[in-house]
């Protein structure tokens, strides 16, 4: 065979091992990267006497979170605080490029389950609770990388779901904690494990989350209000939002509730929003907080800061369909609507009917 | 078959091999560093399972894998390996089927949501080593 195959066949096998041997080291480098080391701590950390503030207030200023850190209230004899975003901690930027102190790195996989995305069971969260050192008595704090991340909020919801008493979000994320001048490292922290018992039966709070099947009945007896917490377009069935969901639309009955990823629940200094701007959105469908709510939205991440908003006001009828519109249209027998039926434009129809081109492209 | 259009089609077998375990490569570091992908590959994952029997079929693909590497390399010893590129290259295309086994075997769907994909991906690697072994030995 002549020369020039082999020297371009050397090149190409070349390419061909490099290629492999990049996969490897990825793929090896990815399971090492799962594993994190975890100091055995046996001992329960007591219940907080006299929170210095009200146990159901989730949104807390850089400043609270600061004094936590530094020991300064009587929360700092109990918590665990937790920068959450997905991915693993050496593929997380928010966490990697600098991070609050002494904050450990929460996957939100770790809270959620690959089928639906919806939680996890009652055992994986105490298995999880476990490994990061969290009983119900720990004030747990969580922060994503701004007020418009909802990855804080979709696990402080799922915490106060399974049991934790005190759940807190640090209001405007890590965004708002730099603005306040305070400093981050890049040390990586390991959770401490803990053997003590949770201290409730998992979950604690069941009345929080709302299945499919639930949504379904409910929606049908006209017993709950499904609210949409998506992008317009999402909501007039122009796009499903995601890559990986094929299918436009909304279940039948739903309103609008606003999108959280536009900013329409930041105010401008990029704080949450407070229940009278949910309250003015909901006025819009002729809804009111004090009807029986259910947020959702594709997948239960936006969804869960109205929720937060309403329950550290002490409301308690509302609740997260955790589905979203993902598990919804997995469903071809269930009814839909598409276009938005304040404006009179809009079909009824069932998920059977709807195309499958809807999906965001990449 | 003339020398040329042998040359031709090696040379075409060995870049579609490198273009798939470049893509295979891709598609495996954006799903850990993309949530979309993940999700992604998560619902991919779900409709491989529905329509084909996927842990048989990986046992499969590991079998055919070692098939393949072991006709490949019989092929190319029985006519002959020309010159240091040759033996380079014979190396390297035992290196898909050694990566292969050795990924299949330490890892699953749970692990790595691009599992089945990278899987079938590496099939496709490793067939084509059979049809290349002939047309890049020295006979």
């Amino acid at each position: 065979m002549s020369t020039s195959f082999t020297r371009r066949g050397f090149l190409g096998a070349l390419g061909l091992g490099g290629s492999s041997l990049i996969m490897g080291l990825s793929a090896c480098g990815n399971t090492q990267q799962a594993e994190t080391k975890t100091e055995q701590k046996t001992e329960a950390k007591p219940a907080i006497d006299n929170p210095s503030v009200d146990v159901h207030k989730v949104y807390v200023d850089a400043a609270w979170v600061k004094d936590l850190i530094d020991g300064k209230l009587p929360e700092s004899a109990n918590y665990a605080l937790l920068e959450c975003s997905w991915g693993e901690e050496s593929d997380s930027k928010a966490y990697t490029g600098g991070h609050i102190k002494g904050a450990v790195h929460m996957n939100t996989d770790n809270v959620e389950s690959d089928q639906y995305w919806n939680y996890r069971s009652p055992e994986e969260f105490k298995d999880l609770f476990s490994k990061f050192g969290i009983t119900k008595d720990t004030v747990v704090v969580c922060y994503g990388a701004k007020a418009v991340d909802a990855a804080d909020d979709r696990v402080a919801l799922g915490f106060l779901w399974a049991g934790v008493e005190n759940v807190k979000c640090l209001d405007g994320g890590l965004d708002a904690w730099t603005k306040a001048g305070y400093g981050t490292e890049t040390t990586s922290n390991a959770p401490q494990s803990t053997n003590a018992d949770f201290g409730v039966t998992i979950p604690a709070h069941p009345e929080y989350i709302m299945s499919i099947d639930d949504a379904i009945k409910e929606s049908e007896a006209g017993t709950v209000k499904l609210v949409s917490i998506r992008s317009y377009a999402e909501f007039e069935g122009k796009t499903s939002g995601y890559s990986y969901i094929d299918r436009a639309g909304e279940p039948k009955g739903a309103i609008w509730g606003h999108d959280t990823d536009d900013g329409s629940y930041a105010t401008a200094d990029g704080l949450t929003v407070g229940k009278d701007k949910l309250a003015e959105y909901l006025k819009e469908s002729d809804a009111s907080l004090d009807d029986h709510l259910a947020f959702y939205c594709g997948t239960g991440w936006r969804a869960a800061i109205p929720f937060l908003i309403m329950y550290q006001e002490g409301y308690s009828n509302m609740v997260l369909y955790d589905g979203g519109w993902f598990q919804w249209q997995m469903n071809p027998d269930l009814p839909v609507q598409v276009g938005d039926p304040k404006t009179g434009n809009v079909e009824y129809t069932t998920v059977s009917t709807l195309p499958t081109d809807k999906a965001v492209k990449k | 078959m003339k020398k040329n259009i042998r040359h031709k089609t090696a040379v075409s077998l060995l870049v579609v091999q490198l273009i798939l375990a470049m893509v295979l490569a891709v598609v495996h570091y954006f799903t850990h560093a993309r949530m979309g992908m993940a999700r992604h590959m998560s619902h991919l994952n779900t409709k491989f399972r529905a329509a084909l029997p996927m842990d048989m079929l990986v046992k499969v693909l590991l079998v055919v894998a070692v098939v393949c590497a072991v006709l490949a390399l019989v092929i190319r010893l029985r006519r002959g390996i020309q010159g240091a590129g040759g033996w380079v290259l014979c190396a390297l295309e035992l290196a898909a089927p050694v990566f292969t086994v050795a990924y299949t075997l330490s890892s699953n769907a749970s692990k790595d949501r691009a599992y089945f994909a990278l899987v079938l991906g590496l099939a496709l690697i490793n067939l084509l080593s059979v049809p290349l072994a002939p047309l890049s030995s020295k006979k």
